[in-house]
C-alpha cells in the first residue's frame, strides 16, 4: 500500500510499504478514508521531537472503515465507519479507569525511553516517534489499530469525512484544554493559537458557558475563520500588545483562564523571540512566547491550561507569575477517548462546526505538499486532509 | 540530513546513556530490581500463575512468594540467575506492588530483559495483552530494518538488549 512517511527532518516521501496486520488480540484494522495533517506533526518533521527514525508513516488523526478485527475485539465490526483517537490508551489501567486515558499505563508499546526521559511512560500515539510506541501512522490505506474498543468509536451518518475526522484529536483536545478551566459563568477566556487546536478549544470555553472568548492570532485568514464559523472575538498580536488588549477587555480583571494552544514552535516578535530560536537551534529549549505570554496575561487565581506541545525544556519560564498570581498550570496530551462519543453527538447536533478546518482536501500523494501549504500558512491553508483512497 | 542524524542519534543516545547508567549500577550491586503496581488485588496477580501460559519471559518460570521470609529461588534455565517475586497490597485502591528481585552472577545481564518482561505483565493483567509493534509496516529498506530492530528493543528494555 502507499503511505506518507517521514524520511528525515523536513523531508517527506510516498513510499510503498507492506500492508498493516492484526498483531494483537484487541486490534482492529481500518481502512483509511481520511487522514488530517496536524500541528503536531510540524514539530516531528521540523525535527524537535526526538525518537523519529527514518521510513516512519506519519498521521494520527483519521476515520475510516473497519476492515478486520482481532479475536478479542468485542464492541466492533468489520464495516463499522469509525473515527480513531489519535491517543493509544488500554481502557483499564488506574489512568484509564480515572478518564485520563493520554496517561494510560499499558498504551506505549516501547516504553523505556519515555521512562528515561520524564520518569514514567504515557500513552501511545499514532504516528508519532518511538518516544510514544513507534506505532505507524494513519497518512496510508491502511493502519493498524489497537485497543479497537477503546479507542475507535461510530461515527454518525450525517457526519461526513472531512467534518468527522477532527472529533480524533482536534476537537477532544480543544474540549479537554477548556474542561481544564473549570468555566464559570461571567469568565473570559483568552486562547492563543486560531488553528484547528486553537479554534476548538475556544468554542469549547464558549459551549461550557464562558462570557467571553477571545482568540490570538496573527493570519487573518484564521482570525475571520474564527468570526465567522464561531462567532468569538479576536486580537490580532502583530497589532496590538495582547496583554494589554485582554486587561482593556477584561476591564482590569485579566481572563479567568488562558489557553496556549501554540506549542513549541510559537511565533513572535521582538528579543525574546530571537532568544528562543537561537536556543531551540542547537536543541537547548523551546520557543515558548504564547506560554509566557499566557502566564503574563492570565488573572489572578486562574487557570493556564497548555495543550500546545512541548518536547523538552523552555527557557525564561515566568514562574514569579505562577506563584504570585496563584495561577493553575494544567497540561496534557489530549484524554480523547473520554470525550469523543459525546463530541461526535454535538458535532453532528451542528453545535460543533469543523467543515470549515478542512481548506485542503487532497489525495494522498499530495501529503508532502499537503504539510508544505499547512507548516507555512500558505494559500489560507488551516488543515490538509489527505485522502488514503483517492486517485 | 546532517541534522537528522544528530535528531536520532540524539534520541537514541539518550536511551544509550540511561541505559549504560542503569547496567553500571546493576553490575555493580549484583542484585537487579524491579517494582510496578497492578491495579488488580493480590490475589487476583496470584491468580494469573495458574494460567502460566499468559505470563510473559520470566514470570512464567518462577512462582510468587510472601514478602517477609521468601527466599530468591533458582530459574530453570537460566544459570546464574536467581529471582524472588513478591505481591503487596499498594495502599487505598491503588492494586498490588508487584516487586521482582534478581540475584546472582548473571542478576545483571537479565536487568533489561526484567524490567521488559514485567512491564508485559502488568499489562497482560490490567488489560489482557501486551501491546507490540513488532511486525507493522514502515518504509524502511531492509537494512534500516535491522537497525531499527536493535532500536526498538533499547526502547522497550532500556538496554541495547
Ligand atoms: N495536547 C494534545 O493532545 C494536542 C493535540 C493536537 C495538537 N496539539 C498541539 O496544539 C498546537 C496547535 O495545533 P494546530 O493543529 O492548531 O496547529 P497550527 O499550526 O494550525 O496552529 C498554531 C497557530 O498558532 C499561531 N501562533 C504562533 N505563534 C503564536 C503566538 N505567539 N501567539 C498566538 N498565536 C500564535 C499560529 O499562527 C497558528 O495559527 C500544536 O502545538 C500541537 O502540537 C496538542
Ligand atoms: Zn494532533
Ligand atoms: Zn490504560
Amino acid at each position: 500500500m502507499k503511505a506518507l512517511c517521514w524520511m528525515g527532518v523536513n523531508d517527506l516521501a510516498v513510499k510503498d510499504v507492506p500492508e498493516p496486520r492484526l498483531l494483537n488480540d484487541g486490534d482492529a484494522i481500518v481502512r483509511i478514508t481520511a487522514s488530517a495533517v496536524c500541528g503536531s506533526d510540524l514539530h516531528l518533521i521540523d525535527g524537535y521531537i526526538p525518537a523519529m527514525r527514518r521510513g516512519d508513516i506519519l498521521g494520527h488523526e483519521f476515520i475510516g472503515e473497519i476492515v478486520e478485527v482481532g479475536p478479542g475485539v468485542r464492541e466492533r465490526r468489520v464495516g463499522d465507519r469509525v473515527v480513531v483517537c489519535s491517543i493509544i490508551s488500554c481502557g483499564h489501567c488506574r489512568y484509564c479507569r480515572e478518564g485520563r486515558f493520554s496517561l494510560c499505563d499499558n498504551g506505549n508499546a516501547q516504553p523505556a525511553a519515555f521512562e528515561d526521559l520524564y520518569g514514567y511512560a504515557g500513552g501511545g500515539i499514532f504516528g508519532y516517534s518511538h518516544l510514544v510506541g513507534g506505532y505507524a501512522g494513519s497518512h496510508a490505506e491502511y493502519v493498524r489499530v489497537p485497543f479497537a474498543d477503546v479507542g475507535s468509536f461510530p461515527v454518525p451518518g450525517a457526519l461526513d469525512d472531512d467534518s468527522a475526522v477532527y472529533a480524533s484529536d482536534a476537537v477532544p483536545t480543544g474540549w479537554m484544554a477548556a474542561d481544564f478551566c473549570d468555566i464559570r459563568p461571567g469568565d473570559v477566556v483568552a486562547v492563543w493559537g486560531a488553528g484547528g487546536v486553537g479554534q476548538m478549544a475556544a468554542l469549547a470555553a464558549r459551549l461550557m458557558g464562558a462570557e467571553r472568548v477571545v482568540v490570538i492570532d496573527r493570519f487573518p485568514e484564521r482570525l475571520e475563520q474564527v468570526h465567522r464559523h464561531l462567532g468569538l472575538d479576536t486580537l490580532d498580536y502583530g497589532e496590538v500588545d495582547v496583554v494589554e488588549a485582554l486587561r482593556d477587555i477584561t476591564a482590569g480583571r485579566g481572563p479567568d483562564a488562558c489557553i496556549e494552544a501554540v506549542g513549541m514552535e510559537a511565533h513572535g516578535f521582538g528579543p525574546q523571540y530571537a532568544y528562543d530560536r537561537a536556543k531551540q537551534l542547537p536543541r537547548l529549549a523551546e520557543r515558548a512566547v504564547a506560554l509566557r505570554e499566557a502566564i503574563l496575561a492570565c488573572g489572578k487565581g486562574g487557570v493556564v491550561s497548555v495543550v500546545g506541545v512541548f518536547g523538552s525544556f523552555v527557557d525564561k519560564f515566568p514562574m514569579g507569575a505562577v506563584v504570585n498570581k496563584g495561577l493553575t498550570l494544567r497540561s496534557a496530551q489530549q484524554h480523547g477517548q473520554r470525550y469523543i462519543p459525546e463530541l461526535l453527538e454535538r458535532m453532528a447536533a451542528g453545535e460543533i462546526p469543523t467543515a470549515h478546518l478542512t481548506t485542503h482536501p487532497l489525495p494522498l500523494s499530495e501529503g508532502a505538499r499537503g504539510y508544505e501549504l499547512f507548516k507555512h500558512k500558505r494559500d489560507g491553508c488551516v488543515r490538509a486532509v489527505l485522502h488514503p483512497q483517492a486517485a | 540530513m546532517i541534522r537528522n542524524a544528530a535528531v536520532v542519534g540524539g534520541a537514541v543516545a539518550t536511551v544509550g546513556v540511561a541505559a549504560a547508567l542503569a547496567r553500571r549500577r546493576a553490575r555493580q550491586r549484583r542484585h537487579v530490581e524491579h517494582v510496578a503496581t497492578v491495579v488488580s488485588s493480590p490475589g487476583e496477580v496470584a491468580a494469573a500463575w495458574q494460567q502460566p501460559d499468559r505470563l510473559p519471559g520470566l514470570f512464567a518460570r518462577v512462582t510468587p512468594q510472601s514478602a517477609e521470609g521468601g527466599e530468591p529461588e533458582r530459574v530453570p534455565r537460566a544459570r546464574g540467575l536467581r529471582l524472588l517475586v513478591t505481591l503487596t497490597p499498594a495502599p487505598h485502591d491503588r492494586g498490588t506492588e508487584v516487586r521482582v528481585m534478581a540475584t546472582g552472577p548473571s542478576a545483571a545481564d537479565h536487568d533489561g530483559r526484567l524490567r521488559a518482561d514485567l512491564r508485559a505483565l502488568k499489562s497482560v493483567l490490567e488489560c489482557g495483552e501486551a501491546v507490540t509493534v513488532k511486525g507493522q509496516p514502515s518504509g524502511r529498506g531492509r537494512a534500516q530494518r535491522a537497525v531499527q530492530k536493535r532500536v526498538n528493543s533499547a526502547l522497550t528494555k532500556g538496554g541495547r538488549g
